[in-house]
This record gives C-alpha cells, sequence and structure tokens, in this order.
C-alpha cells in the first residue's frame, strides 16, 4: 500500500477546505447582515406604524419584510448546500466518530426539542407581544440549528464572530424584560457579518 | 468499487498524483466556479506552477477555462465539468475503500 495517496489526499482536503472556508464566510456573512438588519427594519417600521393605520397593512408588512429577508438566506443556502455535501463525503473519510459529532448531536436534540416546544406555544399564544417573541425564538432556533450543523459537524473554523453569532440567541430572554434589548442580538449579527465579509475578501 | 486491482488503477491516475491538482477539483466540487486569481491566492502558488495544474485538468475535460468579463475587465474563470464531477467521486469512494483496507490491515497486524 502506497502512504502517498492518503498524504496526497489530506494535502489536497486542506487546500481545498481553504477555498471552501472564504466562499462560506462570504455566504455566512450576507446571512448575517440580513439576519441583522431585519430585527432594526421591523422595529423601526413597527415605530412607523404607530400613526393610525389598518392592523392588516401591520400584518402585510411584517409578513413581507420577513419574506424578503428569508428569500435570499434560502437562495445563499442552496449555495452552501453544495459545499455541505462534498464536505460531509470528507469528513466521513478523515474522522471517526469524535467528541464533537457526539455534541453535535445532543446541540441538534436539544435545538430541535425547543423548536417543536416554542412551535406549539407560538400557535398557542394569546399574549401578542408573548407570540411575538415565540416567533423570534423560533426564528433564531431555525438558525441555531443550521450553526450548529455548519460549525459542529461539518467542522468549519469557528472564528470569534461565529461564537458571537451562535451564542448571542441565548440572550433574547432579555426582551422579556426591555423589547428593544433585540437590537443587540441584531447588533452582534451585523458585526459578525461585517467581520466575515472582510475575511472573506482579505487577505488568506 | 469491486477489486483491490480497480482501486488502485484509479488512485494511482497520475491526476491524483499532484494534492494540488486534486485540491482544485475537490474544491471546484463545492463550489462550481472559481477566477483564476482567487485561486492563486487561496493556493499561494506561482502562475506558472497553477497554469501548468490547470492545463492538465483542463487538457484532461475535467475543468473548463472561461474567459469572462466583469466591469469591462476580462478574468479567467474555473468551471468543473460533469467528467471532473464523476471523476472526484470515483475518487473519493476509492480512497474511503483504500483507507479502510489500510486500517484493516493495520488491525489484523496488531492482532
Amino acid at each position: 500500500m502506497n502512504s502517498k495517496i492518503y498524504e496526497n489526499f489530506l494535502e489536497a482536503n486542506e487546500i481545498a477546505r481553504k477555498i471552501y472556508y472564504l466562499k462560506f464566510k462570504k455566504y455566512i456573512g450576507i446571512i448575517y447582515l440580513i439576519v441583522g438588519a431585519y430585527v432594526p427594519i421591523t422595529i423601526a417600521v413597527s415605530v412607523i406604524l404607530r400613526t393610525p393605520l389598518p392592523s392588516y397593512v401591520s400584518t402585510y408588512l411584517s409578513a413581507g419584510i420577513f419574506i424578503l429577508g428569508l428569500i435570499p438566506v434560502i437562495f445563499l443556502n442552496t449555495k452552501l448546500l453544495e459545499l455541505y455535501k462534498i464536505i460531509n463525503k470528507l469528513n466521513k473519510i478523515i474522522y471517526k466518530r469524535d467528541i464533537y459529532s457526539i455534541i453535535y448531536n445532543i446541540i441538534m436534540k436539544i435545538l430541535i426539542g425547543l423548536v417543536i416546544v416554542s412551535s406549539f406555544l407560538y400557535s398557542m399564544g394569546i399574549d401578542r407581544d408573548l407570540m411575538g417573541i415565540g416567533g423570534d425564538l423560533i426564528v433564531f432556533l431555525i438558525i441555531e440549528l443550521w450553526l450548529s450543523y455548519t460549525f459542529f459537524r461539518l467542522k468549519f473554523k469557528i472564528s470569534l464572530e461565529d461564537w458571537l453569532a451562535i451564542l448571542s440567541p441565548v440572550g433574547l430572554i432579555l426582551q422579556i424584560i426591555y423589547p428593544y434589548s433585540v437590537l443587540i442580538f441584531a447588533s452582534i449579527w451585523i458585526f459578525s457579518g461585517v467581520v466575515s465579509m472582510v475575511r472573506a475578501y482579505g487577505k488568506p | 468499487m469491486e477489486n483491490l486491482k480497480e482501486l488502485m488503477e484509479i488512485l494511482s491516475d497520475p491526476i491524483f498524483s499532484s494534492p494540488i491538482r486534486v485540491g482544485i477539483l475537490l474544491a471546484l466540487t463545492g463550489i462550481k466556479t472559481i477566477t483564476f486569481s482567487e485561486l492563486q491566492k487561496n493556493l499561494g502558488i506561482n502562475k506558472s506552477t497553477l497554469s501548468v495544474n490547470l492545463k492538465i485538468l483542463e487538457n484532461n475535460g475535467l475543468i473548463e477555462i472561461k474567459t469572462k468579463f466583469f466591469k469591462d475587465r476580462p478574468r479567467e474563470v474555473i468551471v468543473i465539468t460533469e467528467k471532473g464531477k464523476k471523476l472526484v467521486e470515483k475518487y473519493l469512494e476509492a480512497i474511503l475503500k483504500y483507507k479502510e483496507i489500510i486500517e484493516e490491515n493495520n488491525n489484523e497486524n496488531i492482532k
């Protein structure tokens, strides 16, 4: 058996991963920016809509902003999908089931459970503010599912800005005390987006 | 992957003797296209080395090098072909099998 064959593969894997990472930072940077911008835009619209407007206008506008943000996020995810497929194949060759896979599986199960529970609570909600928080929680939990898959399962390098983005939804609880605290999370995501884009377009 | 001979035939292909070439093919499988300058920047190799490796991949029908215009400036864009994608698939299957064989041999030696 020629060990050079496998050594070449490992070296090629490192080369490919460097390129994947920069593309990934570009896509995820845009997603961070979109998610970060969504919150302040929604708040701005809700402030504007305090002027007497029919309630259905407010509902359609909120839904419109959400869909406008969702479309590019879905588009970028389809681009990331090809990347995920090949990285999964490479990981299957290189890694055995390790501690990260176990941690990832636990995190995924907890998050899926939380999405189901919060979706249920959201659908049962009677208080409009509580429903709003429930809706935000579901969106952020779905993002958390995706981020945990990306970083823990696919083993992308986690930079400071990614850690901030991963951990920031925990602070959503603060919304119950002070609704505008959601802007802190938005700021973190915008910051993460800008730093990711700088990394993607800067020197490798 | 039916037998060892077929496995070694795939892995002994001169295309796979260079990590740079394999790295380019693997990268293109995930991202579809990349410009020459982006590739050079990420690989950290000189233009001529990259050109030689790209030419080998192009001559084997694994990639296509197209010239596209961005803001009136020509840029070389590298795209993986269907043949290239299929070869990468075969290569990854072969490497996985190869690794399994090595591990089996190592386990037997330990016993």
